[in-house]
């Protein structure tokens, strides 16, 4: 909220000190003072109250014309050029003389007025609208009209009063409601400072007891404790007196006329919401605060036609609905011109309830942001006293009936506080004297009950968040101070565990094989699938129901879409070659949600994807004369993913054996359906899927205008996790080992991982190594496999016939299972 | 042959061997000279032939002397050859010279998002202090994220995290905050207890520099025995000292949060100006970095921790925040951006 330093001296003496001082004693003490601002640029005379005496037509320009303004009584008018056009002969306005500075109305820096040549015609001062005295009385656009005919020669400073004075921006706390004015942080200053307040004190007459009476029916006060409607009469609407105009502005409200102004001045004076309605509207003598009617319309003072339901509290006559309760009011019940006889509430809401209203009609407003946070109900009363005694002085009038339902009564609430706990948490230790003496600082009296028991009473005005124990240890260390508590290191006995390894070490596989690590949005449009994948969307996706944009709707089901965008992104801006990772969450309905349960699964999943050609430049050396710059590319395609995937795997010490690449029957979307598969691990009898990988479905990569091919994989890391192990170390054989290399002729349909499977079948623990060395085409049918095969024995020297056996074995293997073919 | 005419023949043989060897100037007339003096056709082999004339009296002092011309010239060999292979090896090594400010081969190299880098730093700095690592879901129910961190329906600090609601289930929410972790733990897990949790929360905020609905947190909590302010503030320090490179002072500002009390924000001196005031902090010499404060009473009996003899802290802090910080990032945005010239700067 906005607090104006001029009315916190009101409430408590700080003049001596500086805006700025004040501001940091609030910082430190709970409210942040996040600006402190000069209500306006400084004006400084000489502005004085002139008097129009001839207006002339500028020789030289028809826009502008040619002034006669008398400052003073004895000397003659001076020349003044003047290019408003509201100003008549015989007007009292202000005039800033040479050496004075106002404000230029254009950008609000400082204006030094001097006597200048205006289209060949000399000026000898300015008059001044009402943005070049910082202020919004008047005419924005003409020269300001004083009224009342002030003495010529009246200093302006004075008689508008355009004193200096600083705003504060002070932040709120969703649980003071109560420092949501300027009492509430003149209470907190006051503490902060160890200083007295100052309470101010008003008079009212005697209440006109033949005045019409308003009876107040209030449905159900749980909704509303208490509600008062105080009558006045006779009053005469119009501007406010300049004091409460200058601090309406100073806190950026806008003044409106007197009645309105008042309720608003002690809204933020004291904190407490008030409503004035034209009594001359309410068609009965009797007022309900109830529940809208489903359907029920109010037209609010905002000019907006509202539909109310059941939900809301509205203040209501016999003809319908006159404001919502606490938020606001009615357009038709408004204050004008013409209102003599006002109807005041001053009130009581359950919070609740006024937050449900202001969320259901999107309609915050001063009133429901206090009301909101609690409003202490013991002060209503006094707000209605002290707008009342403000209508009084500012429209004339005389004082009617006050009546009310419900009760404004407060029960005394004490709360116990065991002074030791204060040492045992903040480790301030004073004895209970000390402790009772920071907490009457804040208006909180204690008495020592026992050895080391308080017994601390609670205002009315913070009984709202003073309940316990542990918010008056708040507030004793907040008076004590939070930096005067010495920092010491916790002396902790919980046993820490080091930090799982496996994310990290997936990460530092892939940044290895070259790929760059990613952040993308878990929030995802229902259409970025668009890529292809709507499948992976259709089924258990959670959605968002109040999504930023449409960018944001969905919880993602897979990190590949985002991933290729990256890829596409990227391209854009010119990088054709993106090899990119993240890590993150999928998200995917499992089941219902309970109170503890949200029946949504989340699986950690590492993803990536290959885009384009990785260029290694290297220097060549042809020959002793030549040095060639070479570049070695590999464009991206399955198998270099294939290759990422299985190095990831090989660093989680995952043994390959177990791992099988597998073509899936029916492959996801957003793979090339022949270029993709899915990569399992078999655990005993169990297979389990880690993960998918392939290149991109060809529709996508046209439809986002990629060039090369672009490959994908996605592993969940809790199955790559489960999957991997610690490393054993087996003993390095020291006998020798036999190379032998092994040709098949094929059928096209036999892929390499049958054969491999065939030949490790048949063949012993001697056969350590298989590998592909060659694919040849033959025919459309047919196709050619090389293979080298090493056998090794852990301690005997293989002899030629072992291993011959061995082979023959795999030939015969081959050509039944596959087959296969021999050349000779 | 006599013994004297097969001494001197020898002698002979060898001043012959090492004037050619002094002479030779390539590795190839080595090998000739080798095969000529010491071959199985060589003239030495050939003045030995004669030694089987001599009597057996005679043979040892002429085979002596001749076993000592044949090493001799075998060592002339390799004296000249590795003098031949060092001219060669200079030769060579001159010709090879290299431009060493050429650009160096480009091996692939990924790099590691700032994120990351930091979210790693965070739990070594905390590991070192004896916190675990724990982890809790991004999608949550209004329970955990709300209701048993002591903010009921209604209240108006719920308004505060514009929080996202799921079609999973009437109170089914994208996490606000991680202090839903805490809730977690201390269901499953009795006090002591030390842990820290960092991950992804979502509030409905306009996308700015710096806001996105995105972003990252990490919890801490402590429960224990005499946990006090103090030690909040000791832990606090040491990570912020670890974490700057630098001690830096801290303030801490009271606060209020809904699940702890006393709550602080912390502040720590800017570590760009050192508190003179810079663009970074906005001039105001200090930057605002975290939550903290002791766990409320209210959220401890909810998990059926008795207050009286546990106390504890917690704090949360914004990861994105600071790796804005560390790295001078000045817009969150580029975080999410996926762009290379971005991403390849960390």
């Amino acid at each position: 909220m906005r607090l104006s330093f001029d009315w916190l001296l009101d409430f408590v003496d700080v003049a001596d000190l500086t805006p700025a001082a004040v501001a940091e004693k609030l910082t430190m003490g709970a409210f942040e003072v996040e600006e402190i601002r000069k209500v306006r640029p400084e004006i400084t005379g000489p502005v004085v109250v002139g008097e129009i005496v001839e207006i002339n037509p500028h020789p030289n320009a028809d826009k502008i014309r040619l002034t006669r303004v008398r400052v003073d009584t004895t000397s003659e008018p001076l020349e003044i050029v003047c290019g408003a056009g509201n100003i008549i002969v015989g007007q009292r306005i202000p005039v800033a003389l040479p050496g004075a500075r106002v404000i230029n109305r254009h950008d609000g820096s400082a204006l030094n007025i001097k006597q200048s040549k205006i289209r060949g015609a000399v000026s000898n001062g300015m008059l001044c609208s009402p943005p070049e005295l910082g202020i919004t009385d008047g005419d924005s656009e003409g020269i300001l009209i004083l009224p009342n005919t002030p003495a010529l020669g009246t200093d302006i400073i004075e008689l508008l009063r355009l004193h200096p004075d600083h705003v504060l921006h002070v932040g709120t706390r969703s649980n003071r409601g109560d420092a949501l004015s300027v009492i509430g942080l003149a209470r907190e200053v006051a503490a902060l400072l160890d200083r007295p307040m100052r309470e101010p004190k008003w008079q009212l007459p005697e209440p006109d007891e033949t005045s019409d009476a308003i009876e107040v029916r209030i449905s159900d006060t749980q909704d509303c404790p208490f509600f008062s409607l105080r009558v006045l009469q006779g009053l005469s609407v119009g501007p406010s007196p300049l004091k409460i105009i200058r601090r309406l502005e100073a806190i950026g409200v806008r003044p409106v006329n007197n009645v309105v102004d008042v309720t608003n001045y002690v809204l933020h004076e004291l904190g407490q919401p008030l409503h004035a309605y034209d009594l001359a509207k309410l068609t009965t003598r009797a007022v309900d605060v109830r529940r809208a009617r489903s359907g029920e319309q109010l037209l609010t003072i905002d000019g907006k036609e509202r539909e109310l339901s059941e939900a809301v509290l509205v203040v209501a006559d016999q003809s319908g609905a006159l404001g919502v309760a606490g938020v606001m009011g009615g357009k038709d019940s408004e204050i004008t011109e013409k209102t003599k006889f006002v109807a005041l509430e001053a009130a009581s809401f359950h919070p609740a309830r006024v937050r449900r209203a202001s969320r259901l009609l999107g309609l915050a407003s001063d009133s429901s942001q206090r009301f909101e946070r609690g409003v202490d109900v013991g002060g209503v009363r006094r707000a209605s006293d002290r707008a009342a005694a403000l209508l009084l002085e500012c429209c004339g009038g005389y004082l009617g009936r006050i009546t009310s339902g419900g009760s404004d009564k407060v029960s005394p609430v004490q709360v116990g506080f065991r002074v030791e706990q204060l040492k045992r948490l903040t480790e301030i230790d004073l004895p209970a004297q000390g402790v009772a003496s920071l907490l009457a600082r804040l208006g909180l009296q204690s008495q020592l009950v026992g050895e080391a028991l308080l017994d601390v009473s609670i205002p009315s005005f913070r009984q709202n968040d003073l309940t316990r124990e542990i918010d008056l240890i708040e507030e004793a260390c907040r008076m004590w101070g939070y930096d005067r508590i010495p920092a010491s290191m916790p002396n902790s006995t919980a046993a820490p565990d080091l930090p799982d390894k496996t994310e990290s070490t997936v990460r530092q596989a892939l940044l290895a094989c070259g790929l760059s690590e990613t952040c993308t949005s878990s929030l995802t449009g229902v259409g970025s699938f668009g890529l292809g994948g709507e499948a992976l969307q259709a089924r258990n996706t959670v959605r968002v129901l109040n999504p930023l944009s449409e960018d944001h709707q969905v919880l993602r089901r897979s990190l590949l879409p985002g991933l290729v965008k990256a890829v596409a992104y990227n391209r854009d801006r010119g990088a054709d070659d993106a090899w990119l990772f993240d890590v993150g969450h999928i998200y995917e309905r499992t089941g219902e949600s309970s109170q503890r349960e949200t029946g949504v699964h989340e699986d950690l999943r590492a993803g990536g994807v290959l885009a384009g050609t990785r260029k290694l430049s290297c220097w060549n050396e042809k020959d002793s004369n030549e040095l060639k710059s070479q570049t070695d590319s590999m464009a991206s395609n399955f198998y270099v993913a294939k290759g990422v995937v299985e190095n990831l795997l090989t660093r989680l010490n995952v043994n390959p054996a177990q791992i099988s690449f597998q073509r899936m029957a029916e492959p996801p979307e957003h793979f090339h359906p022949g270029r993709c598969c899915e990569i399992r691990y078999q655990a005993g009898q169990e297979s389990v899927a880690l993960g998918t990988l392939g290149e991109v479905n060809p529709a996508i990569s046209d439809k986002l205008s990629l060039r090369s091919a672009v490959a994908l994989f996605e592993l969940s890391l809790g199955a790559v996790r489960a999957a991997g192990s610690a490393a054993v170390f087996t003993e390095i054989p020291t006998t020798p080992s036999v190379v032998r290399d092994l040709t098949c002729d094929l059928p096209q349909a036999v892929d390499n991982g049958s054969v491999v499977s065939a030949i490790a079948q048949v063949s012993g623990p001697e056969l350590r190594e298989v590998n592909l060395v060659s694919v040849f085409r033959l025919s459309d049918d047919l196709k050619s496999h090389s293979y080298r095969l090493t056998f090794q024995h852990a301690e005997q020297t293989l002899t030629n016939e072992q291993v011959e056996q061995q082979l023959a074995r795999v030939r015969q293997a081959l050509t039944e299972q596959l087959s296969a073919a021999f050349r000779t | 042959m006599s013994v004297d005419e097969l001494k001197e023949k020898l002698l002979q043989v060898e001043t012959d061997a090492v004037a050619e060897l002094e002479r030779a100037d390539t590795t190839v007339r080595l090998e000739e000279l080798r095969l000529e003096f010491l071959g199985q056709k060589g003239t030495l082999t050939m003045v030995l032939r004669g030694l089987g004339m001599l009597s057996k009296e005679e043979r040892p002092p002429v085979g002596e002397l001749a076993n000592r011309v044949k090493e001799r010239i075998a060592s002339e060999i390799s004296a000249r050859k590795e003098h031949f292979y060092r001219l060669e090896l200079e030769r060579r090594l001159s010709g090879e010279t290299l431009d060493v400010t050429l650009p160096g081969t480009g091996l692939a190299l990924g790099h590691q998002h700032p994120l990351t880098l930091v979210t790693e730093r965070i739990i070594e700095i905390f590991y070192g202090m004896g916190f675990s690592l724990a982890v809790g879901p991004e999608v949550e129910t209004e329970y955990y994220n709300f209701d048993a961190l002591n903010t009921p329906a209604d209240h108006p600090a719920r308004d505060e995290q514009d929080t996202f609601y799921t079609d999973a289930g009437s109170s089914v929410v994208l996490r606000s905050q991680t202090s839903t972790v805490q809730i977690r733990i201390m269901e499953q897990q009795k006090p002591p207890l030390r842990i820290i949790s960092p991950g992804r929360v979502y509030r409905n905020e306009e996308i700015n520099a710096r806001k996105y609905p995105i972003f990252h947190q990490v919890e801490g909590l402590l429960i224990d025995r005499d946990v006090t302010l103090g030690q909040l503030k000791g832990t606090l320090n040491e990570f912020i000292r670890v974490f700057f490179g630098r001690p830096l002072k801290t303030r801490f500002r009271p606060d209020f949060f809904p699940f702890t009390e006393p709550s602080a924000e912390l502040d720590s001196q800017c570590p760009f100006c050192l508190g003179d005031g810079c663009r970074t902090c906005g001039h105001r010499g200090w930057l605002e970095l975290l939550g903290c404060g002791m766990v409320d009473p209210n959220v401890l009996k909810g998990v059926g921790i008795d207050p009286d003899i546990w106390s504890g802290f917690a704090f949360g802090m914004g990861i994105d925040r600071l790796a804005m910080l560390k790295y001078g990032v000045s817009d969150i945005r580029h975080f999410w951006s996926s762009d290379l010239r971005f991403l390849e700067q960390f």
